[in-house]
């Protein structure tokens, strides 16, 4: 419980209506994507930068540690409140600063949620390619906490790659602007790298520019069928091998290929084993070409059904299944886990055999949709969250399919980021060398584990 | 001091160690004790750590080594760590060790039909270890991102000795703090990077050039502009002011040089595009270069242009936005007087990078201002510095300070390493 | 854990995914968790569970949803936040005994000199015999609504019971509705107009009991359940029935069997009741020909917003458009988000007036940035929502019903 002089004075700092400490706020952000709980003892909504500062300094006097949080759409446990700590709440500092088209720049504040800078761009015929499936809820603030991507990344990169800088408030109460403009402006070490991915551990993030382009002038959307996942990681390869870099190469496996049937009725085929959905962007000129290469690829992997969408309608109707991957398995058991490891493209499909196994071992119903371009999977176990059996189940088969990433010379995290939920399994993929590298990061920003104590590394 | 020199022999083999005729592998003025030629991981923790636990300082580079700092201490020259690892097609990735070559590797590499974008000033003598620990922005980055994006992994020896490895082949990879990508641009203060696994793309599968004579840098950068309104974005889009153009071809303006690299429509679509609009901004001469040879002679010699560019002591880099520079060209005039006449000017269309011949003691603060004024600065720690100033913001840039200099100690306890590089 | 038993295993099944965020209007205004589909659902479960109490901020949490069914159309489990609240609704309501809201809303008021004289100015004149019908929450309801019109006489009063044409083809009630009836009386005459004009014989019965959906949504089934049966009794006896209301015409075509589930013997009625009423497009486009009579000299840009109980309660989106371009001269132009709520949502308006005029003013600004010289839609509630949203921002843009849109091209 924080005393009525602390609450004073955070209300004196950032306004009445942006502190909570209301019964329901403690529940409401107690949460977040994963199915752990948080004990916080406030909430606060800064609005500026120097509110940022304020709150900063006056929680580092009083000896509280602050959780920074976006939407809350992370399933690492990134934003679980510590306890005793106060979250801060950007979802109110989301103004859309400067939008300068022809130097590709914009800038934003941390609460901006993806989509809505996707829409103000579309008006001008730009975009801001890292597109995560969480982006219609998720926040700049967040996708930088996390390093997202999204289907479009193997192409054009993660958000890491689309940052030229960002203002920050370090532990310290001060602000930095680290990057610039432009790709050129990082005196030495490149701060904004580190701080892209950091999890809110070691500085705040209250502005960044960000690199938007022109919509490519023309995509061609594609469907392929396949027997089994094998085929399909097959054709995966082979496009690449043929010089195609395709924007998206999304992969379903048969049960999600059910499930989305039992949703929406999306007309793929029950039986097949896997169904991949590409799609190559550029200049309208080169794209029949591309087309013509991956039809050739899809038919040498054994495609049972190899489609080319010819009107938007038919596009959205080859995207309608994956839109609803995730949630359509809610039919089958009311939860899900979702996983985010990644291995090199030429070990997927030990991965999918590996995820076989998983299923067998633990007695788990997994579905499988992936960025199978990047080799970025994303098992989905089925739990019910009131089967403390099912649970146990489920955290088991988690920690296997971790294993099994790194095992195959990939990682735990592809996307997700580490939170709490992967914690445990870091030392694993880095030892005890990589470890300590990690605590020096954190160290020489937050000695007094400050900001978002508890996730990502322990000091 | 011998004892150390002894022990690093013992590890290295006497062959690879020099002590006496070492200004080949050195630059600058000060004497290290010795120049070290290490050919193996287990090589470099043993320098590293003898060093360490004698307090010596450390510097490395790939061919020659920076001195400042490094009296008496240890010059670490990769160049015997060259070898490629592995190429792995399927992954587009390859493992390099830090010795290697950038120009061999490129070229091994295009036999592959793979393509390793990014490319330091100095192309021909650099090494892949000190393309990453610079790891610069170039004329391709618009396209194909800056050069940190292409490293994936390393494994490299720590101030203190220890291996350290970090990386996957997957481009995707949130795990930990990104360690991977923090490295481009440490410039040797985090260790020695002894491997390096890149990620490649597919080579391009056409490439086309355009050159033309243009009156001035003025109406290039127009032309520039208007290229980019078209919603066309070439590998490069640079030009080169009249003494430096001629040095890849006698021009009575400026040289506005431009590579289109991708697949055979777009290719030919661009550059016909490109050339017209270079023509409308009245070039006497355009050339579209379809021909290999004469292609790639064409950017051998811009690479030996580069070369030279960066040689140049008394030079400013500076960007502002892309849609800025004609008006950033209008007013460096007014600094540094005639830019058509001036010894040297580059134009990076697409990164809004200028670079101007002058002196930097003279001018960088006035062009520094202008550039501000464009919504760009000058680039590198210069820049960070003139814009702190310019702000009046003595304590944003002490608290960076304190940041870079308190992650540098974390990772470098002793100070051992990279001596000449002040944060 | 009462009527919350009901739906638990609905609560359960939100897998706290978030992408209700972008899909609620309340989040994006207010940005707090609890304030997105998400957290109210986590909240009413939270409830369900013993591990929160009903307090004020918790109601406040139930009773601040639009109810506009975004949430639904965005979850990918297809967990649908708007009934869940409704549940909760109705378990406040049978939790607390009688009225929460008014308690909360005197006490609110009371704070507010300018609502509350406001309030009472308005009270005093003819809202009164509207805001009467609704049970316990009345007088509040139209305080947003600034220069509100209200009839004198209410409009069932003006015409005669039965609005005869000299060849019917068809013969219809008209449910009018409290809002039309009393405050928006002009386009209740443009779809009598509309509908004569097409030689439908238009009965307007004396007798016009609130459709019930204000205590519905409040979770008072009990009144909404007498004031549905008065509704049928009254209107049953006819082949069709026409409301131009968009929340009535989702009470009577839809919701009242949901209302009405549980009654075995009374629901076969209710949906009878239901297959017979339409929505006043949806009548007009399926039933009539009215297309080749329109005429119109002016030419003007014309835009529609959807509102929630059309769009998502009972997917009518074609109708109306279909009708406003068939208008010769007529230049129809799609607005951003036409399909969003417009913030009126029953009572969030009166007390959440700040987040509601915050989304109002977002529907005022699409219109606008539409380039639309007249916004037309199917719902009086929306009509004078969005009015004052466009004054506030200094708008020209005039509100209309289609009904209005379609009278005025039909010449006497
Ligand atoms: C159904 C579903 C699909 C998803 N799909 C994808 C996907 O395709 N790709 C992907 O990468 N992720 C995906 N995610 C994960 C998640 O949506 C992303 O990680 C997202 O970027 C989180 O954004 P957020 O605003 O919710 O951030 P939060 O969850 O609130 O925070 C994320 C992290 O960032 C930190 N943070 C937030 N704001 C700041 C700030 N201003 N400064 C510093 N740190 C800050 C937090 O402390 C936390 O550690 C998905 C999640 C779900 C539930
Ligand atoms: C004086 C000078 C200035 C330059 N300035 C720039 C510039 O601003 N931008 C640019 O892009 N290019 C610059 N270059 C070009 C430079 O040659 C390239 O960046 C090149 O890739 C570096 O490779 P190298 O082997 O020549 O590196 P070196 O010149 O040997 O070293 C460059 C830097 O990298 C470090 N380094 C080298 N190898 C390793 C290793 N294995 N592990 C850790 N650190 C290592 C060195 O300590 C040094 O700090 C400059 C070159 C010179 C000679």
């Amino acid at each position: 419980m924080l005393s009525q002089s602390v609450i004073t004075k955070l209300k004196s700092i950032c306004g009445e209506k942006d502190v909570i400490t209301s019964k329901i706020g403690m529940y409401a952000y107690g949460y977040d994507g994963t199915m752990l709980e948080g004990s916080h003892v406030g909430i606060v909504f800064p609005e500026s930068t120097q509110e940022v500062v304020d709150l900063v300094n006056f929680c580092r006097e009083q000896g509280i540690a602050i959780v920074p949080r976006g939407a809350g759409t992370n399933v690492s446990g990134g934003t679980l409140p510590s306890d005793g700590s106060i979250v801060m709440n950007f979802a109110r500092m989301k103004k859309l600063l400067e939008i300068d088209l022809e130097n590709y720049v914009a800038i934003v504040e941390p609460g901006v949620v993806n989509w809505d800078i996707q829409e103000t761009l579309a008006k001008y015929g730009y975009y801001y390619p890292p597109d995560p499936a969480s982006w219609k809820a998720s926040t700049l603030g967040g996708n930088l906490g996390e390093s997202s991507g999204g289907p479009k990344c193997f192409k054009y990169g993660v958000t890491r790659d689309f940052i030229y800088g960002l203002e920050v408030v370090l532990p310290t109460g001060k602000v930095i602007w680290v990057g610039g403009r432009d790709f050129s402006s990082e005196p030495m070490y490149d701060l904004t790298r580190i701080l892209v991915g950091s999890e809110g551990t070691i500085g705040f993030i209250t502005k960044a520019a960000i690199r938007i382009q022109p919509i490519p002038e023309a995509k061609r959307t594609m469907l392929a069928i396949f027997n089994t996942p094998e085929d399909a990681s097959q054709a995966v390869a082979d496009i690449v091998s043929a010089g195609i870099i395709p924007t998206t190469l999304e992969m379903m496996d048969n049960l999600i290929i059910n499930t989305t049937e039992d949703h929406c009725g999306a007309g793929n085929p029950r039986d097949a084993g896997a169904l991949l959905i590409i799609e190559v962007d550029g200049h309208p000129g080169d794209l029949e070409a591309q087309v013509e290469t991956i039809g050739e690829v899809a038919k040498k992997a054994n495609s049972k059904d190899f489609k080319v969408a010819t009107s938007a309608a038919e596009v959205d109707k080859i995207w309608l299944a994956r839109r609803v991957a995730f949630g359509s398995v809610a039919r089958v058991k009311p939860n899900y886990g979702v996983n985010d490891i990644t291995v090199p493209r030429s070990n997927f499909p030990k991965a999918i055999a590996a995820i076989e196994k998983v299923k067998k071992d633990f007695g788990v119903t997994i579905g499988t949709v992936a960025h199978a371009g990047d080799g970025n999977l994303h098992p989905l176990i089925l739990f019910d969250q009131r089967n403390k059996d099912e649970v146990d189940s489920l955290h088991a088969a988690e920690m296997e399919l971790c294993r099994i990433a790194i095992d195959l010379e990939g990682t735990i995290s592809g996307e997700h980021g580490i939170g709490i939920l992967k914690k445990a399994l870091l030392p694993k993929e880095f030892g005890p060398v990589g470890m300590d590298v990690f605590k020096k990061v954190k160290r020489s920003f937050d000695p007094q584990n400050q900001f978002n104590p508890g996730k990502l590394i322990d000091l | 001091m011998s004892d150390i020199i002894a022990k690093i022999k013992g590890i290295v083999g006497d062959a690879n160690v020099v002590t006496a005729d070492m200004p080949q592998y050195l630059k600058g003025n000060e004497q290290p004790a010795a120049v070290v030629f290490p050919g193996s991981t287990e090589d470099v923790v043993g320098i590293v750590k003898a060093a360490y636990d004698a307090d010596v300082k450390v510097n490395v580079g790939g061919n020659v080594v920076e001195t400042k700092g490094l009296s008496g201490g240890i010059a670490v020259v990769m160049s015997r760590m060259n070898q490629i690892e592995e190429v792995d097609p399927e992954n587009l990735t390859c493992w390099v060790q830090a010795g290697m070559n950038h120009q061999e590797f490129v070229e091994k590499l295009s036999e592959k039909k793979l393509n390793f974008p990014p490319e330091p000033y100095a192309v021909s003598t650099s090494s892949i270890g000190g393309c990453f620990s610079i790891g610069d922005v170039d004329s391709k980055a618009f396209n194909y991102l800056p050069t940190r994006t292409f490293i994936l992994a390393y494994e490299s020896v720590l101030p203190t000795g220890e291996v350290y490895k970090v990386g996957t082949k997957c481009i995707k990879c949130v795990s930990g703090y990104d360690m991977i990508h923090f490295i481009a641009g440490s410039r040797a203060t985090f260790g020695i990077l002894t491997r390096v696994l890149v990620k490649l793309l597919p080579a391009p599968q056409a490439a086309k050039a355009v050159v033309a004579d243009v009156p001035s840098l003025a109406a290039a950068a127009k032309a520039f502009k208007a290229i980019q309104k078209r919603k066309v974005f070439p590998t490069r889009l640079n030009a080169l002011n009249k003494a430096l153009g001629n040095e890849v071809m006698e021009t009575s303006g400026c040289l506005v040089l431009v590579d289109i690299e991708g697949f055979p429509v777009s290719t030919a679509q661009y550059a016909k595009e490109v050339e017209a609009e270079l023509k409308i901004a009245g070039a006497s001469f355009t050339k579209v270069i379809e021909d290999k040879a004469e292609y790639d002679e064409l950017w051998s010699k811009w690479l030996k242009v580069r070369e030279k560019i960066n040689l140049e002591e008394n030079k400013v880099k500076f960007t502002v936005g892309p849609a800025k520079v004609v008006n950033a060209l209008g007013s460096l005039s007014g600094i540094v007087s005639n830019i058509e006449e001036n010894p040297g000017v580059l134009v990076e269309g697409l990164n809004g990078k200028i670079t101007v011949f002058t002196d930097p003691d003279a001018n960088a603060a006035a062009i520094n201002n202008m550039a501000m004024g464009l919504g760009g600065n000058v680039s590198g720690l210069l820049g960070s510095q003139l814009r702190c100033k310019a702000y009046n913001d003595n304590e944003m840039l002490e608290e960076i300070s304190r940041v870079l200099n308190s992650i540098r100690s974390e990772f470098d306890p002793k100070g051992i390493m990279a001596p000449g590089i002040k944060l | 854990m009462g009527v919350l038993a009901e739906v638990y295993e609905k609560l359960n099944t939100c897998g706290k995914c978030g992408f209700c965020h972008g899909a609620c209007k309340t989040y994006k205004k207010d940005g707090a968790e609890y304030m997105v589909a998400r957290g109210r659902v986590q909240l009413i479960k939270a409830l369900a569970d013993n591990k929160i109490d009903a307090d004020s901020d918790y109601e406040d949490v139930v009773n601040s949803c639009l109810l506009c069914g975004e949430c639904a159309v965005a979850c990918p489990s297809g967990v649908k936040g708007h009934e869940l609240v409704l549940a909760a609704r109705r378990d406040l309501k049978l939790r607390k005994g009688t009225k929460p809201f008014a308690k909360s809303l005197v006490l609110k008021s009371l704070t507010k000199p300018g609502r509350l004289s406001f309030g009472f100015s308005f009270f005093a004149g003819p809202g009164k015999k509207i805001l009467k019908m609704i049970d316990g929450v009345q007088f509040v309801r139209g305080i947003d609504v600034l220069s509100m019109p209200a009839a004198k006489t209410p409009f069932s009063k003006q015409v005669p019971e039965v609005i005869t044409v000299a060849n019917p083809k068809k013969k219809v009630a008209f449910y009018v509705g409290c809002f039309l009836n009393h405050s928006l009386v002009d386009s209740a005459h443009s779809v009598v107009k509309v509908l004569t004009k097409n030689d439908v014989e238009v009965t307007v019965p004396r007798e016009q009991p609130c459709c019930g959906l204000p205590q519905y949504v409040y979770g008072d089934f009990e009144s909404a359940k007498a004031q549905g049966k008065k509704v049928i009794n009254e209107f049953g006896k006819y082949d069709a029935v026409i409301t131009a209301c968009a929340s009535c015409a989702s009470m009577l075509k839809k919701e009242m069997s949901e209302l009405f589930h549980d009654d075995e013997d009374y629901l076969p009625k209710v949906k009878e009741f239901s297959e017979k009423c339409f929505e006043f497009s949806e009548y007009v486009s399926k039933e009539l020909d009215t297309t080749s009579k329109l005429k119109n000299d002016t030419p003007t840009i014309v835009t529609y917003h959807d509102p929630c109980h059309m769009v998502r309660y009972n997917k009518i989106t074609e109708e109306p458009r279909n009708l406003l371009k068939s208008v010769p001269r007529n230049k129809y132009v799609e607005m951003f988000e036409a399909n969003r709520c417009c913030g009126a949502a029953g009572l969030v308006q009166a007390f959440y007036h700040d987040l509601s005029s915050m989304i109002t003013a977002d529907k005022a600004q699409n219109i606008m940035d539409s380039g639309a010289e007249v916004i037309a839609t199917s719902c009086p509630a929306c009509m004078l929502k969005i009015s004052s949203g466009l004054k506030l921002k200094g708008s020209k843009v005039e509100v209309k019903h289609v009904a209005d849109i379609l009278a005025s091209s039909l010449r006497d």
